[in-house]
């Protein structure tokens, strides 16, 4: 058993075949990162994350921490899953129903065996605080609900010092009002353990909230891959994902809040995004999340209009679907504002609008052109991130 | 209650409590095997294990003799490289009983080592636990109440067969088969006496008295351990239904 170690990045790359599906990946995640798998029911997402754990066979392919190999066909190396330590969950939670909380929470710590208790670590109890989980320490799983189920189980994930975390779909059993809180403590995971962590949810929300870089899995393949903002905000998304609206995801920064309107101000690349008020400081990072076919492109700023934000851009793509179709969508790249301090030039946003046909003939929408892309406050969705 | 009846008694139990003490680990690492583990072949150990419930138990006891006794294959072979030869009583005996036993314990404990949540030594797989760990503290304590159960079964088949084995074992030493050995004359005794009974029926009132009490503590001890394996298996399915009861997860966002 190794002693901890500085965190490492995780890589993952896996061949492996399931009833009716054969699934190819590679997604790698850096300590204190987040990266995340989306796609449809049935596209090989948790089977990948098991694969990747050692819970489940893989037909070829290699999963690495930083240097260290723990499965590679071709070297023939293939770690069983006690040694690989990249800690398992899912929604089912699977704390063990004859111990107590803290038992189950000391289960990974005592597994390790004494090598451990003479190395530094989060405490146990630490964890278990931070979980929330004091006045529960006693009690068995039949008498935890479903939220707390899944607390156990996270607590007890970290307790056991896992070298990534794999987290598939874990707030998949929890209800409705639990689910903010349990974002919220996900939310920190991350930065607060230093780990890689990988996760699997059919939840953009979620995905918003917490990566940093997300793999599109369809049919077993990657569909799309890359930072966040990036990969969501590809129109031809709603493609391999269910209950997706095509549309935008930008990060900004909470520069001011509007007590008399009862609005925040979020800067975006330079740029003023005005958006419902909302309880995050300022200073703190959010996403924004506007749907394609919210927004409207000009050519000059409208002197007549209800909608409060006003972006300025270049368009960078024109598709249509189809010649003869109704619509088509028209990607922006946001002008990004460089102060002197900021001198390497980073492409700004893309922004995607939904446009009738009509209106983008009619008005000889082109790439290379400046505009101007409208849509109002109360059209955008701002989500804390991290 | 007389002496006799007393030792008697007394050895069928001390006989019993040996099986059990062998058995239970012995069903315990089958259970696991077959619950657990799939490979060619495996239907045939399973077909053996379980064979001993559908055989009389005296074929059992002559295919031991047949199989480890003087002249067998197996026995030759164990006189001539540990010089050991198997004597009636007590490993015969206790041979005997334990073929007759371990089925009924595997066929009982199978269903709590099959019912394991695989998903749940999956998770301690994850968090560092070695297969022997995971099953050692997963696995076993899950099924424990399954393990007690089949204990109290196998003590109540063990305490069954006893007696009939070694009635028939003392038989085969009054014939001279096998050397002379202590306990059995107890069994001898019992039986001679038995014997005269049936042979006079005028002086047959101690006798059947002796019987009768016999087989009141036979009943009771059986009734216990039967109602014990009953009350294990009841508490085994309850932690089942409650502790184990996972709740659906949510339907995904349409």
């Amino acid at each position: 058993m190794t002693p901890p170690q500085l965190p490492r990045a995780l890589s993952i790359e896996l061949h492996l075949r399931q009833p009716g599906l054969d699934v190819r990946a590679q997604l790698r995640a850096l300590p204190g990162r987040v990266c995340a798998i989306v796609g449809r029911q049935g596209s090989g997402k948790s089977a990948l994350l098991k694969a990747a754990a050692g819970l489940a066979p893989a037909l070829s392919g290699r999963v690495a921490l930083g240097p260290d190999v723990l499965y590679d066909t071709s070297a023939r190396i293939d770690l069983p899953p006690h040694v690989r330590r990249l800690s398992w969950l899912d929604a089912q939670a699977h704390v063990f129903p004859h111990l107590d909380v803290r038992d189950n929470l000391l289960y990974g710590r005592r597994a390790l065996g004494r090598l451990w208790s003479a190395t530094s670590g989060a405490d146990v109890g630490a964890v278990a605080r931070w979980a929330g989980l004091q006045s529960v320490l006693q009690l068995k799983a039949d008498a935890l609900g479903p939220a707390q189920r899944v607390r156990v189980a996270l607590a007890r994930a970290l307790a056991a010092h896992p070298h990534a975390l794999l987290l598939d779909d874990v707030l998949g059993g929890v209800p409705e009002h639990e689910r903010e809180a349990l974002l919220a403590l996900l939310a920190e995971v991350p930065s607060r353990f230093k780990l890689p962590v990988v996760m699997v949810t059919p939840r953009m929300d979620e995905v918003i909230r917490m990566a940093d870089d997300v793999v599109i899995l369809h049919e077993g393949r990657m569909a799309s891959a890359g930072p966040v903002a990036q990969i969501l905000s590809d129109v031809s998304l709603s493609t391999f994902l269910e209950g997706v609206h095509a549309g935008s995801v930008l990060e900004g920064e909470v520069t001011r809040h509007d007590i008399e309107w009862l609005l925040s101000e979020v800067d975006v690349g330079g740029q003023c995004v005005t958006v419902p008020a909302m309880l995050h400081g300022v200073g703190s990072k959010v996403r924004l999340k506007v749907r394609a076919r919210d927004i409207s492109l000009h050519r000059e700023l409208p002197s007549d209009t209800s909608a409060s934000n006003h972006l300025r851009g270049r368009i960078t793509q024109v598709m249509l679907a189809g010649e003869h179709g109704t619509y088509g969508a028209v990607g922006v790249e946001l002008a990004r504002e460089l102060d002197a301090a900021n001198l390497h030039v980073k492409p700004g946003a893309t922004l995607w609008a939904l446009l009738t046909r009509k209106a983008i003939q009619q008005m000889g929408w082109a790439p290379g052109q400046p505009c101007i892309v409208g849509f109002k406050a109360m059209a955008t969705a701002v989500s804390p991130w991290r | 209650m007389s002496d006799l009846e007393t030792q008697a008694l007394w050895l069928s139990l001390q006989l019993a409590v040996v099986t059990v003490l062998l058995a239970t680990p012995l069903a315990v690492a089958l259970a696991t095997v077959m619950a657990r583990t799939q490979w060619r072949g495996k239907v045939v150990l399973d077909t053996l294990i379980l064979l001993p419930m559908g055989l009389p138990p005296a074929f059992i006891g002559v295919g031991l003799l047949l199989g480890l006794g003087h002249g067998g294959a197996l026995g030759n072979w164990l006189y001539e490289a540990l010089g050991w030869r198997l004597s009636f009583f007590p490993v015969g005996v206790v041979l005997a009983v334990l073929a007759m036993t371990l089925p009924w314990m595997v066929r009982l404990l199978r269903p709590a080592f099959e019912a394991t949540d695989p998903m749940l030594l999956a998770v301690a797989r994850s968090l560092g636990a070695s297969r022997w760990r995971a099953w050692w503290t997963l696995t076993l304590p899950l099924a424990a109440p399954a393990v007690a159960s089949a204990a109290a079964l196998g003590l109540a088949t063990a305490w069954g067969e006893a007696a009939a084995t070694l009635l028939l074992a003392a038989l085969l030493q009054a014939q001279g088969m096998g050397g002379p050995e202590a306990p059995l004359d107890v069994v001898q005794a019992l039986a001679a006496d038995l014997a005269r009974s049936l042979a006079r029926p005028d002086e047959a009132g101690a006798a059947q008295m002796s019987a009768w009490n016999l087989a009141a503590v036979a009943w009771a001890l059986a009734l216990l351990a039967v109602g014990l394996s009953e009350l294990a298996r009841t508490r085994w399915r309850r932690m089942w239904r409650t502790r184990l009861h996972v709740p659906n997860p949510a339907p995904s966002q349409p």
